[in-house]
């Protein structure tokens, strides 16, 4: 299984956030659990925010992400031009003393960060490149 | 995401089919927000053909029990799956949105609290 890959790069729009996670719920179910399964769940949901947040706040003109898959699990490469934006910095659930009823927003940079198995940031050649990876336990 | 609209007494079934996620919670919005109007207060959101929510679909279904609650209406999500179920408790979603794991539960606990603000 080692050295596969995938690269996507497209314009960052909601509607292609679901076309990148319904390939990465393909290669997840390729490679680790062809049923589908915590893993698939995680990762998925943690590239899905990631996404959400390029697309909502860097504006960058394009996103890419890829994806690379070895034997213990997969690694996401999530690269674009846009503001410059650290998320690795510790995020937490937005606060219930300030919202009773529950926030509406502000959730996704604490879920990354609690679904993967490691995030790490850089910004090179004018670019924001977060990697994050997530191991496989079968 | 499609979303099927069903009435039974005074309660509102709404069960979107796809995903609730950014490129679709709006949706959501708009079909709540056009039932508001009619006065609509009761709603059950029958998850059991979502496969996945995100962070932006979770706050469409927090605005709405926020909505729903400013007028004394209740909201309750029913038959979500294990994916979606897990995104409720990390985020302590479930602690304010009412989860059953039948339509028919939530059904029942709707028409209950109908009853019970018919009552007053």
């Amino acid at each position: 299984m080692t050295g596969r890959a995938l690269d996507m790069r497209f314009i960052p729009e909601f509607a292609n956030v679901d076309l990148a996670r319904g390939a990465l719920q393909g290669i997840c179910r390729e490679l680790f659990e062809p049923e589908g399964g915590s893993f698939t769940d995680n990762i998925c949901l943690a590239a899905t925010e990631a996404l959400n947040n390029a697309v909502e706040h860097s504006g960058s003109p394009v996103v890419e992400l890829k994806v690379t898959a070895d034997r213990d699990g997969l690694t996401l490469r999530l690269t674009n031009s846009g503001v410059r934006f650290d998320p690795t910095v510790p995020a937490s659930m937005p606060d219930d003393a300030d919202n009773p009823l529950g926030a509406e927003g502000g959730y996704g940079l604490a879920l990354v960060q609690q679904l993967v198995d490691s995030l790490e940031y850089a910004f090179r050649d004018g670019k924001n490149v977060l990697t994050m990876y997530k191991r496989y336990i079968g | 995401m499609e979303i099927k609209v069903e009435m039974d007494n005074n309660v509102v079934i709404l069960k979107p089919i796809g995903n609730l996620v950014a490129s679709s919670a709006e949706i959501l919005k708009t079909q709540v927000a056009k039932l508001l109007e009619k006065n609509y207060l009761y709603l059950l959101l029958d998850l059991s053909k979502v496969d996945f929510v995100d962070s932006s679909g979770l706050g469409a279904c927090i605005a709405v029990n926020k909505t729903l609650a400013a007028r004394e209406g209740v909201l309750v999500c029913a038959g979500a799956n294990e994916t979606i179920l897990k995104l409720f408790r990390i985020t302590r979603a479930d602690q304010k949105i009412t989860l059953t794991a039948s339509r028919l539960d939530a059904l029942k606990f709707l028409q209950d609290k109908a009853l019970l603000r018919s009552a007053r």
